[in-house]
């Protein structure tokens, strides 16, 4: 059976497609159900219940007509250099502004990225994604991380924060 | 707390995910949902999400070490007499004779038991592989980068209680050096298409036998038995075969 942390990674995963906690919280719930009857067929629990959370996020998505996984196209810039991701520096801070700023697939590809630390690569196979669509999302990632550093830099002469 | 500080974008997302936990009512709703493990589960299969460092220690935070303590003792007792009487008398009679409980010292144990915990770990992870062929010989050629060429093992098909056939390999390491991590579907009428939930996978590493980094460790081809163990509630077997370190991991049958 699952451990807390195991049920707390699952529902970190939740958070990344949702960015709600109760929402996440439902998500984890429905997808253990349909989880239980199968779990002596499921050898890997973890994927097994990471998949069902996704497709019933996505079926969400589409029964309130939210695009939260829109289609890429050809055109769409993709993460050329991935350690220019690995180096990107950011105030711990502003994480939650970042998280918001994201939509559920590229919150996901961050989950995977930082969480999992899977690589690109990996992450297209385990979401049977193309490679391309992934390093597009890591893409929008690093661009919209660094236009939150840039917007939220200190301006110089209010360092020292003494009055 | 340290959240003003810059940091990379990973650590801050590890941090951020880290601090994102269930409330305890719902952790308790969860696990009263969740039944107690059935008798014919050996142990939970575990793909932790704690990878990364950061949640590593978040976790731990989490937990009183009284109760981790208690809880580590507890699984030990509980899988020492839940995995010795399962094992078959064949199983038994190599862990009587060829176990190194009895045959090596202290540190040679935990030199088993971190691999035997490392390659399980890998096994449940089911990393995407990085080549796929039903041939040996095109997977052997895809591993360029190693300092040995990985074998047909003529003993891994032997312990193994299904047919294998070769699904593809990965790089991988066992206790930091280089290895081969060859995948085999455990039945041959297994689609490679169908989901991985139902799939049966038996994994066999390959890495250079150095005795100085793994220790003595027996060698089949001098009528020594491998040693098994388990971790993770997964078989494991160790051995030298052709002065390599050949480690095989399948499912408890």
């Amino acid at each position: 059976m699952l451990d807390k942390t195991q049920l707390n990674g699952l529902y970190r995963y939740g958070l990344s497609l949702t960015n709600n906690s109760a929402s996440a919280e439902d998500l984890l719930q429905s997808a253990l159900e349909r989880w239980l009857p199968k779990r002596q067929q499921s050898r890997e629990p973890l994927p097994y219940i990471r998949r069902t959370m996704r497709n019933l996020h996505i079926d969400n998505c589409r029964r309130n007509a939210i695009i939260d996984f829109e289609p890429m196209s050809d055109n769409t810039p993709v993460l050329l250099d991935p350690q220019s991701l690995e180096q990107l520096i950011i105030n711990q801070q502003l994480l939650q502004l970042v998280f918001d700023q994201l939509n559920s697939a590229e919150r996901e590809v961050l989950y995977y990225w930082a969480v999992l630390e899977y690589t690109a690569s990996e992450i297209a196979a385990e979401l049977d994604e193309p490679r391309g669509t992934i390093l597009s999302r890591l893409y929008r990632l690093k661009e919209k991380s660094k236009l939150l550093t840039e917007m939220h830099k200190p301006q110089s002469g209010h360092q020292g924060g003494g009055q | 707390m340290k959240n003003t500080e810059h940091t990379t974008l990973k650590q801050a997302s590890q941090r951020f995910f880290a601090e994102q936990q269930l409330p305890e009512a719902s952790l308790d709703r969860f696990e009263k949902m969740l039944p107690a493990a059935d008798a014919s589960e050996p142990v939970s299969p575990s793909r932790l999400e704690t990878d990364s460092p950061t949640l590593q220690q978040a976790a731990s935070n989490r937990l009183k070490p009284a109760a981790l303590t208690a809880s580590i003792t507890a699984a030990v007792i509980v899988g020492s007499i839940w995995f010795v009487p399962s094992l078959s008398p064949t199983d038994q009679q190599l862990l009587s004779l060829s176990s190194p409980v009895k045959s090596t010292d202290q540190s040679q144990q935990q030199m088993i038991a971190a691999i035997a915990d490392e390659v399980t770990k890998n096994h449940i992870k089911l990393k995407p592989l990085e080549v796929t062929s039903q041939d040996f010989d095109t997977v052997r050629d895809y591993f360029t980068q190693l300092d040995f060429s990985p074998q047909v093992s003529r003993y891994f098909p032997k312990i193994s209680s299904t047919t294998l056939t070769m699904a593809g390999g990965r790089y991988c390491s066992i206790r930091s050096e280089t290895a081969a991590q060859l995948r085999y579907l455990s039945s041959p009428q297994t689609s490679l298409t169908e989901p991985s939930s139902t799939k049966q996978w038996s994994t066999l590493y390959q890495t250079q036998y150095n005795a100085n980094t793994f220790g003595a460790l027996p060698r089949v081809e001098q009528g020594q038995a491998p040693i098994k163990t388990y971790s993770r509630g997964l078989k494991v077997s160790i051995w030298v075969e052709r002065q390599l370190l050949m480690v095989s991991v399948e499912d408890a049958h």
